[in-house]
């Protein structure tokens, strides 16, 4: 929003300017870097929070936005590194422990995740992606208290709902827990229908339970995100499905 | 002005909260808000340590050394250094706790190379195999194995990794060396059948005489030879030789069978030849097989006559039995 929006000119200066080129401001760059996470397009999700940091480096979501897009494009010890260099502007962060956690856990150093996880859950200010976190951890020991640890995160997710359910229904799907999954996508794709993320991540598992949506689901995968390669292989494998693979799933 | 992350009420203009140390304004200074990224080479790499970690058969290592920055080059030198016993523990300034270890693997290879190549030889140096493993398992690997399932598994193949390691090393190490039995018997000299020779391959023309003990795979006559043996080469190049009773006559000349002994097998037969070019006519009791009636005298010429190129080595030290180890002439 620009200082001259408010001004009365008797004119329809206040819609000229919602028409015009946004803002390049932190919170659009923030906004850019979520709209490519939903869309899987993680290293221009990195550089819009980089972007963000530029403008503005206090916004603590930025910072673990960008660790959260490091974890995802598995540059683990690269993730643990950012989250170091976080802590110093936010020291002892409940997230950021967790997200070390996560780094660990992923990297298969799961003594380590245990640890940070453990840091982070005892601190005050705990946020849902600390739950999340414990939640990844505790599945990766196949504890059962990892699903209420879910439960906890989303309940725990305010605005960044959509954001949190679609990670924990990502976390249940690596754990093979596919019915789930799809109970917190349908949720995520009706906040956010756009997501191409969201439509890919339940067209795989429906094609794990050998759903015949997980056609559907891939289409409109594709159809948000045309230059998804994954997408459109797993679509082309959803087509080719033969008798016992439709019957069984996989 | 209000933190956003502990809601602590802080005076206007501070930098950081007061109560949790968050940032609450940009900073003024330039601050660089790019991470650093992973080289693309390292990918597979990494990928590859974390299915093995996975699989809890490589540990979590934390050398604490220069080689903290790159943690892939570290884990490698870790699972690579244990193939030398005791180094990776020198590594992690362990020693101290394998060092009887060490000192029993030592003794067995040494006692195990010495009686080679006997079986007890063979069982030491399985002994030594043993402790190795044992030694590689101490390593921190151990600790970090979660059940004793993995453990087996690990400890399986170590084992046959190792075997295969000490099977291959000493040919790397020593390419210039073999060895082999002989099924000669050499009065004059004390030679029986399977005594143990080792030879070096570097043989020089000129080094080789009338009596030296070479290392030769037998030609196949008859029968397929696949072993090597050492032989005595008892006619040079350009030499006439015949068979007389049971001696050799070269050029003329009777030989002394205590030194130049003729193999059983060769003395059913009449042999007169005049050896070629860069060839030498060498004995032992080889391995043939008559073809229709009789052996030819082209057989027994194929049998026994061996060009440079065909010989493999040079013996110099006689290795068992025990008793009679030491140099030959």
């Amino acid at each position: 929003m620009d200082r001259f929006t408010r001004l009365e000119f008797g004119d329809t200066a206040g819609k000229k300017g919602s028409q015009g080129e946004p803002v390049r401001n932190a919170e659009y760059f923030y906004k850019e870097a979520y709209k490519y996470w939903f869309a899987a397009e993680f290293e221009l999700a990195l550089r819009n929070f980089s972007r963000v940091l530029e403008e503005d480096s206090s916004i603590f979501g930025a910072w673990s936005g960008q660790i959260v897009a490091l974890i995802e494009l598995g540059e683990y010890p690269e993730a643990i590194v950012w989250a170091d260099k976080a802590l110093e502007s936010f020291p002892e962060h409940p997230e950021l422990l967790a997200l070390k956690a996560v780094a660990y856990s992923r990297n298969a150093k799961f003594e380590k995740a245990i640890a940070f996880s453990d840091n982070s859950v005892t601190k005050n200010d705990v946020t849902s992606r600390v739950w999340l976190a414990r939640a990844e951890v505790l599945l990766n020991r196949r504890s059962n208290v990892a699903e209420n640890c879910i439960s906890k995160a989303i309940s725990s997710a305010g605005e960044q709902g959509p954001v949190i359910k679609l990670e924990a229904a990502r976390l249940l799907k690596r754990r093979h827990k596919y019915s789930q999954a799809i109970e917190y996508l349908n949720e995520v794709i009706q906040s956010v229908p756009k997501s191409a993320l969201a439509w890919y991540e339940l067209g795989c598992c429906q094609a794990k339970l050998g759903l015949a949506q997980a056609k559907v689901s891939f289409e409109q995968c594709c159809q948000l995100s045309p230059d998804w390669d994954e997408a459109k292989r797993q679509l082309k494998r959803v087509n080719n499905r033969g008798f016992f693979r439709r019957l069984f799933g996989g | 002005m209000r933190c956003p992350r502990c809601k602590f009420e802080n005076i206007p203009g501070r930098q950081r909260c007061f109560k949790c140390d968050s940032v609450l304004e940009a900073s003024v200074e330039p601050l660089d808000t790019h991470p650093g990224r992973m080289p693309k080479w390292k990918k597979p790499l990494r990928s590859m340590f974390r299915s093995f970690r996975n699989q809890w058969l490589v540990p979590d290592i934390d050398l604490g050394l220069k080689w903290k920055k790159h943690p892939e080059i570290a884990q490698v030198t870790v699972v690579l250094s244990d193939f030398i016993p005791g180094l990776g523990h020198l590594f992690s300034g362990r020693l101290k706790s394998i060092w009887w270890l060490l000192l029993i693997w030592l003794t067995l290879i040494v006692s195990g190379i010495f009686f080679l190549p006997g079986s007890f030889g063979f069982l030491l140096i399985g002994l030594a195999v043993g402790v190795h493993v044992w030694i590689l398992m101490g390593h921190g690997i151990i600790r970090n194995l979660g059940n004793f399932r993995f453990r087996l598994i690990a400890a399986g193949l170590f084992l046959v990794m190792l075997f295969a390691f000490y099977h291959f090393i000493p040919r790397l190490i020593l390419p210039d060396i073999a060895g082999a039995y002989t099924s000669l018997s050499i009065p004059s000299d004390n030679i029986e059948p399977m005594d143990y020779f080792i030879t070096t391959r570097n043989v020089e023309l000129g080094s080789l005489h009338r009596g030296s003990l070479v290392l030769i795979r037998p030609h196949s006559v008859g029968v397929r030879n696949t072993r090597m043996t050492v032989g005595q080469i008892v006619a040079l190049a350009g030499e006439n030789i015949e068979r007389q009773d049971d001696s050799f006559v070269v050029d003329g000349q009777l030989l002394d069978n205590h030194k130049y002994p003729v193999p059983n097998w060769l003395r059913q037969f009449k042999i007169s030849f005049n050896i070629g070019e860069d060839s030498y006519f060498v004995t032992s009791e080889f391995r043939v097989t008559e073809r229709g009636e009789r052996l030819t005298s082209n057989d027994i010429c194929r049998a026994c006559v061996y060009s440079i190129n065909d010989i493999q080595g040079h013996a110099f030290l006689r290795w068992t039995p025990i008793n009679k180890r030491g140099f030959v002439e």
